[in-house]
């Protein structure tokens, strides 16, 4: 999980890596005071999205970074076929023209989280993480075209 | 392509990557953060250490020369080196408070924006007033030293004088100097609460 969000936030390996380590040192200094009032997944969650969006300073580096086509991620295959192991490629080029917030969002959407603890996780209320939610599929289907058709 | 389609190739595809050993990860956890408000309480501590070895030995120095002669200097020293440790505490309270990684996305945001701006207040009247007071600390000690000067009308002429010039200089440095370490980072932070509140806004409007 933790590796999936620094490939969603972060577009070269060195940069991955240095956000990945970023997380765990944040984790390990939590961990102490982690008393279980949310889930565990929750709280792992929070930690690396509050890590990762508000890392201003790799932001504005990733801003400058053209999302080269070989970059993401060494996805592993084994159990994959082709040609959703390209959808996910394609999915992750479309994630990285999106702001932030979206970015999370997507993400918590696509591991399956319900509204309810995407709200606990980002402090957004339901009703408008559904409204976003619509506009970042509308925006994530115009993307993958544009990426599909070599738009853009 | 439809993102519900791609929730079990998501769920499944696994990353590869060397940074997973337990070795790697305990490698990790021995280097320092290099996050901003990291790197920011890390610089914050060196200050600290080097405000308080000068005024200390500065202070140690007037107690002993010529047998405790410039004990009133060395007091002086002492409270404006004691405002400096304010200072710096109450920045590091400030950088503290500053972050809160388990809490959720954007009551930690809005606590960072909230807490930056006080922080760049704080920075910058004590910045402002700082060096001034250092300034006119040091003309005192002067004139302490140097009794002869008091008759002297230039020298009062030319130390205040400075001293307007210094203040307004400083004045107009830490604009520019605070604007320039903390103004982007806080217009970034409130463009990413700007994204999280767009749909609230929306909704209300619509």
């Amino acid at each position: 999980m933790l590796h999936k969000v620094c490939n969603v936030y972060c577009h070269s390996a060195q940069d991955r890596q240095d956000m990945f380590q970023e997380i765990i040192i944040q984790l390990w200094k939590a961990y102490p005071r982690f008393r279980g009032d949310s889930k565990f997944s929750t709280w792992l969650y929070r930690i690396a999205l509050n890590t990762a969006i508000s890392d201003l300073r790799k932001q504005q580096r990733r801003v400058k970074t053209i999302y080269s086509e070989d970059a993401p991620m060494n996805i592993s295959a084994e159990e994959m076929d082709k040609e959703k192991e390209e959808q996910l490629q394609q999915l992750y080029k479309a994630i990285a023209d999106l702001g932030e917030i979206e970015k999370a969002i997507v993400m918590l959407y696509l591991e399956d989280k319900s509204y309810e603890e995407m709200e606990e996780i980002l402090g957004i209320n339901q009703n408008n993480l559904r409204v976003k939610m619509n506009r970042v599929k509308e925006k994530l289907r115009k993307l993958t075209k544009a990426v599909e058709y070599g738009v853009g | 392509m439809e993102l519900d389609n791609l929730k079990d190739a998501w769920k499944g595809h696994t990353i590869k990557d060397a940074a997973d050993s337990n070795d790697k990860i305990l490698s990790m956890l021995q280097k320092k953060s290099q996050r901003p408000i990291a790197r920011m309480k890390r610089n914050l501590l060196w200050e600290l250490i080097a405000v308080i070895v000068l005024y200390s030995a500065s202070i140690v120095y007037y107690v002993i020369a010529d047998k405790g002669k410039y004990w009133g200097v060395a007091l002086l020293l002492f409270v404006v080196g004691l405002l400096f440790v304010f200072y710096y505490f109450r920045k590091n309270k400030l950088l503290k408070e500053m972050e809160c990684v388990a809490c959720e996305v954007k009551s930690n945001l809005q606590r960072q924006v909230s807490t930056l701006e006080k922080y760049v207040r704080f920075y910058f009247i004590a910045g402002t007033i700082l060096t001034p007071l250092s300034y006119f600390t040091a003309g005192l000690i002067v004139l302490y030293e140097s009794p002869g000067i008091i008759m002297d009308t230039r020298f009062y002429s030319w130390f205040i004088g400075g001293g307007i010039v210094l203040t307004i200089i400083v004045y107009f440095l830490n604009i520019w100097y605070v604007n320039r370490l903390y103004g982007q980072h806080v217009k970034n932070l409130k463009g990413l609460l700007r994204q999280m509140d767009e749909t609230t806004e929306t909704i209300s409007t619509s």
